[in-house]
């Protein structure tokens, strides 16, 4: 029950920040529907857990917590995937940034006189 | 009138970076015109100052608002002798490992036509390297040479030398310490023709503290392998 209540509020104010973001035009209409959908999915799976097991089946991963990790580790991974690769262009970006900013204003030392 | 580029990459290096361009020889023998661009990444000590102060009118500074790490400051060395169109580039440790001797020895093959990219190995030579560094030294290269196909006795090496040909072709996508490691890649994939020579390692507390640790051998197979694997 408590586990249910704990979800239930932070599911509550995931959504209420993500409507925020959309009124506010932080967040895409596309972004809005993604995350509504799993968080619904995520109410599903906690107030009727039996559901689950009926999506399992249907994909032919045993019981219903079985698909359930097998689908998080699989959106993980691939969230883990597309950071690392949006990080990486940003890097480059960056060094691209101060190395045209180095070149710009390079400086020629000066004899020293003696 | 061949003239050569000497690109010392320098990270917090106030304590030697005075001492290390001092012992740059004076003449070069198969370059008439020298300059040294000293990439300065970001540092926040006093490195800039020092190099500014150095007196030696063949020094160019370059500064990196940010630090990029060695292959940021590598790359912007390149695009300095790429863009002022320099015959020959050598790559140069800032913290006074190398012999400045050896710098007319990478030369000698660019100089002589037969090479367009040049390795100074320091296990040819087998001189002052510990122990513990030429096994990290040797995985690496092994590593690497399995990776990229193209084997160099020590592809970590700090002093290389380049023809205007790879300084051209060259372009660097990695940004810390594996840019030694993709060095060799961009050698083998640009067909260029590749000759090592023997070269004395010079150490001391200083630059083992800021040389590669053994730690960092897994941490640059580590970003190597995300690399590849983001270029697929």
């Amino acid at each position: 029950m408590v586990i249910k209540a704990v979800t239930f509020l932070f599911a509550l104010f995931a959504v209420l920040r993500l409507v925020g973001r959309f009124r506010r035009k932080q967040a895409l209409f596309f972004e809005l529907c993604f995350w509504l959908l799993i968080w619904s999915g995520i109410a599903v799976v906690v107030f009727v857990p039996q559901k689950t097991d009926q999506f399992a089946q249907m994909i032919g991963v045993g019981t219903g917590v079985n698909a359930l990790t097998f689908i998080a580790i699989t959106g993980l991974l691939y969230a883990a995937w597309r950071l690392t690769a949006r990080v990486q262009q940003l890097e480059r970006d960056l060094t691209r940034m101060v190395r045209a900013q180095a070149l710009a204003s390079a400086e020629h030392v000066q004899l020293k006189s003696p | 009138m061949p003239s050569l580029c000497i690109i010392i990459p320098a990270f917090n290096e106030a304590g030697v970076i005075a001492a290390t361009l001092a012992r740059i020889p004076a003449a070069i023998d198969g370059a008439d015109q020298v300059v040294i661009a000293v990439v300065d990444d970001g540092s926040s000590d006093a490195t800039a100052e020092i190099v500014r102060g150095c007196g030696d009118p063949r020094v160019v500074l370059m500064r990196h608002l940010a630090n990029r790490g060695l292959g940021g400051a590598l790359g912007t060395g390149l695009a300095y002798a790429k863009l002022h169109g320099f015959d020959y580039a050598i790559t140069y440790d800032a913290d006074g490992q190398h012999a400045p001797e050896d710098i007319a020895v990478v030369l000698g093959p660019l100089a002589a036509g037969t090479a367009d990219a040049v390795i100074g190995s320091r296990m040819l030579s087998g001189e002052g390297m510990p122990f513990r560094r030429t096994l990290g030294n040797w995985g690496l290269s092994f590593i690497t040479s399995l990776m990229f196909g193209l084997h160099s006795t020590d592809s970590q090496s700090g002093l290389r030398g380049f023809s205007r040909r790879a300084i051209e072709g060259i372009t660097l996508r990695t940004d810390r310490m594996e840019v030694s490691s993709e060095f060799i890649k961009q050698i083998h994939d640009l067909r260029l023709r590749y000759a090592e020579v023997p070269i004395r390692a010079i150490y001391t507390d200083y630059s083992l503290a800021k040389g590669q640790r053994s730690v960092n051998v897994v941490s640059i197979l580590l970003r190597l392998l995300v690399h590849a694997l983001m270029e697929k």
